[in-house]
């Protein structure tokens, strides 16, 4: 099974090679039989890619501990759940799933663009083919899911060699958001390859208008969205299974996803200005391509071992060829681009620095310097190595210094931006717009002031998300109060109606609200409490507003781990509002590696967050450490409220949709019938 | 008679002792035992500032891992010497003194480190001058059309789709 794996992969990569020179002499020679078979060709790699990923999660199910991957990430007594989602538990594994999302989505592009915009296909099939071709080089030849395992004889010479047991995957894995947050982070990391194929088209083909722009719209929101919702559940697997009473610890894989999502964020807003204003050309074409090889930065810092991280593949050797294919790619786009300047020109010019163009540019501005406070941080230790020859550290003390007032700017930006009108902004309707968010604002941070509130950040942060709360209600306030006026409808009706009427700029509105409610969350760090006590059955601690008392200690055994387990109630008010019972857990593959099961009651205002930390040296007593984390409630319906705005601003419509099958079916007539479409 | 006298003022002096012993005794017993010094705020800010060496890379305050080899025997120093009445800063520097700068998890804001923190503001900065340059720039200058791009698709098409954003 491991060789028809290798086979399957060698297949495909002999088919996207093919896909990546014939979709290119198609364009060239002009023929379309030669593209069509290219096209082709990208999606025969993608069923030799399944194939291969079959394999491996068949050997993976049956465990052949042959199989080098299957011996490191898994063990005979691991549940068949995890056994197949050590998939992504090693290296070798999750290249094969990174390559096996890149192969699907060209698949899905090509199956999409078949009969559209054959003038670009050739070269985004091409872009696609040579990306996935880069990846399956890799995955074959430098880090092969399926390389078996060997001995070697006294005599020198060496045989196949299948151990008894398995090393068993990696116990923090073992938790349900971290087993679907690897790939939901691909799907993240990789899509945004879709949007820069269709730019690097664009550039050869020197179709420059808005037309890739729209063409990948959606591709990049579900991109975006796959990357922030990664990033959120991987924020939550910190906080559940790793016990510190935190989500982000600025660590360095971290923020390798957070930088692409960021960049991402920018070209999200900076293509409206195109859209609507032909203007930023350059600039969109450059962030699709930043925002490109962010992606596969963050891969390289994930697998190159050039920064320590616990997230990381440590021994693996690809990052120089990570290295050599980010320069390749950054230099071809600069020169494409360089070349096409001409193209490039905005169609119109910015009629006042006070309009809704400005603000974009400002909101560009601000995500990108967050983008790159995130990259110098986390590659600072790398350069100061060079400069000084000491390898320090840069954690969150500098994150949150630097990144603080950042992020203060672009949530007071994402107030003001939907205050600005597009071309120009009058003072007068400026004065009218701000007035009353601007009055919540100031009544929300005296009211701060006067409840003995004195941090500087808090009070800026609370008066800021008032201001963008505000000026969103605002927003929906006004239009729906049209539609009523127009329509009649009642009012649920009317918000219902203005929103499905617009999504893009409603369901935007409803994502900027996320964002606030995010803010709400991240600003209650400032209140977190922590206490630890060792504690036996009886004992009493006290946090917060709660009282904990110990009543019983349990040790357990399953197949996969043992555990010991305390109980503890809690009472807030002299009432008993709560049984917690953190737990420690020791797995037995993984050499008794600990892991530990936080107790959580999580309320809106705050939570308690109860750790068994471990037993004192005498065994006699038991470590527990309770946090009080105010609003990190906030954090999670935020991301759940972000992820339903971009759902809104995804809605398809039903006449596009109309159009679109009117477009396909004249053009596929017409390259049935071998005449060219433009 | 002498030895009387001795007696008699030793014997007040005795009594007055006692006196003043029963009084210090009563007052030990009714006041509240000495509490120990409430030290979690500084030692928080300890555990944040400084790196486990175990190779987690992660801050003290962070390392999760039961019994680690380094986070344990120091956290343990930190709270015992918070206890002594050591502050914050004189702990940190004498781990910086036995681990070297990276035990710090910020870096500091001395020679080369300092251009980490002073970076990210520069290139805000520079970007706000670029983006207002840019901004001019676009204000002044007139519209320049490029060539129209060929449409990609059916122009009826096309008009429609314009049409129908037109209306939403």
């Amino acid at each position: 099974m491991s060789n028809f794996g290798t086979f399957c992969l060698l297949l495909a990569l002999c088919l996207s090679l093919y896909g990546l020179f014939a979709s290119l002499l198609g364009a060239v020679l002009k023929q379309h039989r030669i593209v069509r078979s290219a096209e082709r060709a990208a999606i025969a790699s993608c069923a030799g890619i399944l194939l291969a990923l079959v394999s491996l999660l068949y050997l993976l199910a049956t465990s052949d501990f042959s199989v080098t991957h299957v011996a490191q990430s898994t063990s005979r007594d691991l549940p068949l759940f995890y056994k197949l989602a050590a998939l992504w538990g090693a290296h070798d594994g999750s290249m094969l799933l990174w390559v096996f999302v890149t192969a699907v989505f060209s698949g899905i592009v090509v199956f999409q663009n078949r009969f559209r915009y054959r003038d670009m296909m050739p070269y985004v099939v091409a872009v696609l083919m040579f990306n996935l071709s880069f990846f399956l080089i890799l995955n074959i030849f430098l880090s092969n899911p399926f390389n078996e395992l060997v001995q070697v004889l006294p005599d020198g010479t060496m045989q196949k060699f299948s151990p008894p047991d398995g090393r068993g995957l990696n116990p923090l894995l073992q938790y349900w958001a971290m087993i679907i947050h690897p790939p939901i982070l691909y799907l993240g990391f990789i899509g945004f390859v879709v949007p820069f194929a269709f730019a690097i088209a664009a550039l050869i083909t020197r179709q420059l208008g808005d037309t890739w722009i729209r063409t990948t719209r959606r591709w990049t929101l579900v991109t975006w969205l796959f990357l922030g919702v990664g990033l959120i559940l991987g924020g939550k697997w910190a906080y559940v299974e790793l016990g510190w009473g935190g989500y982000w610890a600025w660590d360095p894989v971290e923020n390798s996803s957070l930088m692409p999502w960021l960049a991402g964020t920018a070209f999200l807003h900076s293509v409206i200005v195109q859209e609507r204003k032909g203007m930023l050309k350059v600039w969109n074409v450059l962030l699709v391509v930043i925002t490109y090889l962010l992606g596969i930065f963050g891969t390289f810092i994930t697998r190159s071992g050039i920064i320590n991280s616990v997230h990381a593949f440590a021994d693996s050797k690809l990052g120089i060829f990570f290295l050599y294919y980010m320069l390749l790619v950054l230099g071809g786009s600069l020169f494409l681009i360089a070349d096409r300047l001409v193209y490039l020109k905005s169609e119109r010019r910015l009629d006042s620095v006070l309009s809704r163009e400005s603000a974009f540019l400002f909101n560009n501005l601000l995500l990108l310097v967050a983008c790159f406070a995130v990259l110098w941080g986390t590659m600072f230790p790398v350069l100061s190595n060079w400069v000084e020859g000491t390898k320090i550290t840069v954690g969150p003390p500098f994150f949150n210094n630097v990144g603080i007032p950042i992020g203060l700017m672009l949530l007071l930006l994402t107030g003001v931006g939907p205050l600005f009108a597009w071309r120009k902004t009058s003072v007068e309707s400026l004065k009218k717009a701000f007035l009353r968010p601007m009055i919540m604002a100031l009544l929300v941070c005296v009211a701060l002031l006067l409840a003995g509130m004195r941090n500087f950040y808090v009070l800026v942060s609370f008066t800021l998300c008032m201001f963008v709360l505000v000026t969103i209600a605002q927003e929906f306030w006004k239009g729906t109060r049209v539609r009523i006026g127009s329509t009649g409808e009642n009012f649920a009706r009317a918000l219902v109606n203005l929103t499905l009427k617009n999504k893009r700029r409603y369901g935007g509105y409803v994502v900027h609200l996320s964002v606030v409610l995010i803010f709400v969350g991240l600003t209650g760090n400032a209140f977190n409490r922590e206490t630890s006590q060792a504690m036996v059955p009886g004992d009493e601690m006290q946090i917060g507003r709660y009282t904990l008392k110990m009543t019983d200690y349990h040790e357990g055994d399953t197949p996969n781990y043992q555990y010991g387990r305390a109980t503890l109630e809690v009472y807030s008010g002299g009432k008993l509002i709560r049984t917690m019972q953190p737990e420690k857990r020791f797995y037995k593959a993984s050499e008794g590696q600990s892991t530990t099961e936080v107790a959580l009651y999580s309320k809106p205002l705050e939570d308690l967050y109860v750790v068994l930390a471990g037993t004192s040296n005498d065994g006699k007593k038991y470590e527990i450490t309770a946090h009080v984390n105010p609003l990190v409630w906030w954090v999670w319906f935020g991301a759940a409220v972000m992820v339903a705005g971009t759902l809104i601003t995804l809605l398809p419509d039903k006449r596009a949709s109309f159009a679109t099958a009117q477009l396909t079916t004249a053009e596929a007539a017409a390259i049935e019938t071998g005449v060219k479409v433009r | 008679m002498n030895s009387q006298a001795t007696y008699g003022r030793e014997h007040r002096i005795l009594s007055g002792l006692n006196g003043w012993l029963l009084l210090l005794c009563f007052w030990a017993a009714a006041a509240p035992a000495a509490a120990p010094r409430d030290i979690s705020r500084e030692y928080k800010e300890a555990c944040d500032r400084l790196v486990c060496q175990c190779g987690c890379n992660e801050q003290l305050s962070v390392c999760a891992m039961q019994n680690c080899s380094s986070a344990t025997p120091m956290r343990a120093e930190i709270r015992e010497r918070l206890q002594k009445g050591d502050t914050v800063d004189l702990i940190v520097d004498s781990f910086v003194v036995r681990y070297g700068k990276k035990v710090l998890s910020a870096p500091t804001t001395k020679g080369f480190d300092l251009s980490a923190w002073v970076m990210p503001f520069v290139v805000l900065c520079l970007g706000l001058v670029v983006v207002a340059w840019v901004a001019v720039r676009m204000a002044r200058s007139t519209a320049e059309t490029v060539e129209p791009e060929p449409p990609a698709v059916d122009p009826r098409v096309e008009e429609e789709l314009k049409e129908f954003e037109k209306e939403s």
